[in-house]
């Protein structure tokens, strides 16, 4: 008990409202005056439910789960994205994310404007973007591609660049979706290398995969959530054993 | 009024992230194009251009300053229609930005005002040269200037805030607002001295359309060398209602955004 968590979890709720009329216009509101349908009757829906788990510092916790079990919801809660509508979750520490792999890129800047901006965007300094320059752009072996503009690159490119942007401006916490099949074959056996680097410095990994093998290689922890719930947590062997079995 | 503090406070704290957000912004949008940054002035050249056309040589009205007097209120008017007009679609446009990293996202309501502003600041550059070739009056009271652009770029941003949260949850809001802005642009002295507004309504005017005092104020310390009068206090009231009840909305919703947009 003298380890402090770095995450915590206490019964950790997080909901959705389905408004019939989210995208709200002026059609849609002539409706609820039309129908006397008030926003009232908007329904909720439970993406994370009554979740129990911590996490200590230096850990790698895989997260099990189908598609659309709140695995992404459970991300973005520990990036401090959403808030709990029930229950608590504590974070001790600083939290980067692996989600921006591919979505966050600008199209039409360089390389090396993106890598400062995605810097800057997930709170790190210019200063320290500099010094952690090179070494992003030698791991994503761009060369001299990194002055072109993003829409020129590969997908494979592009993703070589993110993983390269993500284990370089890292923090106390890191969350990582999916992301681990990258590049071509010599590229993935590197990026592998790198996430056991990772994984063996005082880093905590969040690691979501719908893939039981990749989180049986990385993980020592496991949390596998079903429709929002928790079904089992403990070691990943264990849990596991549990998840195959189902 | 403790929104309002926390968020100038956490947009400080995150100066880097303001400078690349423009940045990059810029280079989007004027780096492919042949012109580049020439666009940022060609743009209200040409707007006052037409209604030089229509105003002086079709209507023969306006006077010999009035290519000045009109450039100096459209400039203005260009930067609260950019901003205003960027900000009521900012967060749906960023939405994928919005559910991947947690900042302060009213960095991003600043960033259309910090752009409007740049564009206005070039706008200005061209407007210098003509206040000398069509004779207008300086005096100390240019001195005045700066204070102006900062009450418009606070005013900017207070409105920034409200339809930017306004926007993400009645989207239709963007097409009214476009019309709005329009009829702003007829409703107040742009085209036109605020002293052809008959005498009697010229009180009324003034207290109710904020445009009506910032717009006149443009043109007196520009073009005309005389001091702002005291109805610029209206737009200080507009510009400090705008920003409280703005950062107090946007504060109240901005931890659901990831989720409603």
């Amino acid at each position: 008990m003298s380890k402090k968590s770095i995450i915590q979890a206490n019964n950790l709720g997080i909901k959705y409202k389905i408004s019939k009329f989210k995208r709200s216009s002026v059609k849609d509101l002539l409706k609820v005056v039309g129908t006397r349908n008030s926003l009232k009757s908007d329904s909720e829906f439970w993406a994370l439910k009554n979740l129990n788990f911590s996490v200590e510092p230096g850990d790698i916790l895989g997260v099990l789960g189908k598609n659309g079990s709140g695995k992404s919801t459970l991300l973005r809660t520990i990036a401090g994205i959403y808030l709990p509508d029930e229950g608590s979750l504590t974070v001790n520490g600083t939290v980067s994310s692996m989600l921006t792999l591919s979505s966050g890129f600008k199209e039409d800047l360089s390389g090396v404007e993106n890598i400062y901006l995605i810097g800057v965007i997930t709170g790190f300094t210019e200063k320290e973007i500099k010094s952690k320059f090179e070494e992003i752009v030698n791991f994503s072996e761009l060369g001299d591609f990194i002055y072109q503009p993003v829409k020129s690159y590969s997908s494979g490119m592009k993703a070589r660049l993110g993983f390269s942007i993500a284990t370089s401006l890292k923090r106390d916490i890191m969350l990582v979706d999916e992301i681990l099949g990258v590049g071509d074959f010599k590229f993935r056996e590197k990026s592998r290398k790198k996430m056991i680097e990772l994984i063996n410095s005082d880093i905590t990994v969040i690691l979501v995969s719908h893939d039981a093998e990749t989180i049986r290689e990385y993980s020592n922890k496991c949390i596998w959530i079903h429709e929002g719930e928790l079904k089992a947590a403990g070691n990943t062997e264990e849990v596991m054993t549990q998840y195959m079995n189902s | 009024m403790k929104d309002l503090f926390q968020l100038i406070q956490s947009l400080f704290s995150r100066k880097d992230l303001a400078k690349f957000l423009m940045k990059s912004d810029l280079k989007v949008r004027y780096k492919n194009k042949a012109l580049g940054f020439l666009w940022a002035v060609l743009d209200p050249f040409f707007m006052m251009l037409i209604y030089i056309i229509l105003v002086s040589f079709v209507f023969k009205r306006g006077g010999e300053q009035y290519p000045i007097l009109l450039f100096s209120a459209l400039l203005s008017y260009r930067w609260f229609t950019f901003s205003t007009g960027n900000n009521v679609t900012v967060l749906v446009k960023n939405s994928k930005l919005l559910q991947t990293v947690k900042f302060p996202f009213a960095i991003l309501v600043f960033n259309e005002v910090n752009i409007g502003l740049f564009n206005f600041l070039l706008g200005l550059l061209v407007l210098a040269p003509m206040l000398f070739i069509f004779n207008a009056t300086f005096s100390l009271h240019l001195l005045w200037l700066p204070l102006i652009i900062l009450a418009q770029y606070l005013f900017t941003t207070g409105i920034g805030l409200l339809v930017s949260v306004a926007g993400l949850y009645f989207r239709d809001l963007q097409h009214i607002l476009m019309f709005l802005l329009r009829i702003i642009l007829y409703l107040s002295p742009a085209l036109y001295e605020l002293s052809l507004i008959p005498e009697k309504f010229q009180k009324i005017y003034l207290y109710l359309n904020p445009f009506a005092s910032l717009f006149d104020t443009y043109k007196n310390i520009l073009v005309k060398g005389q001091a702002p009068n005291g109805y610029f206090l209206v737009f200080i009231g507009f510009t400090f209602v705008s920003l409280v009840w703005g950062s107090y909305y946007f504060t109240k919703k901005e931890n659901n955004f990831a989720k409603d947009v």
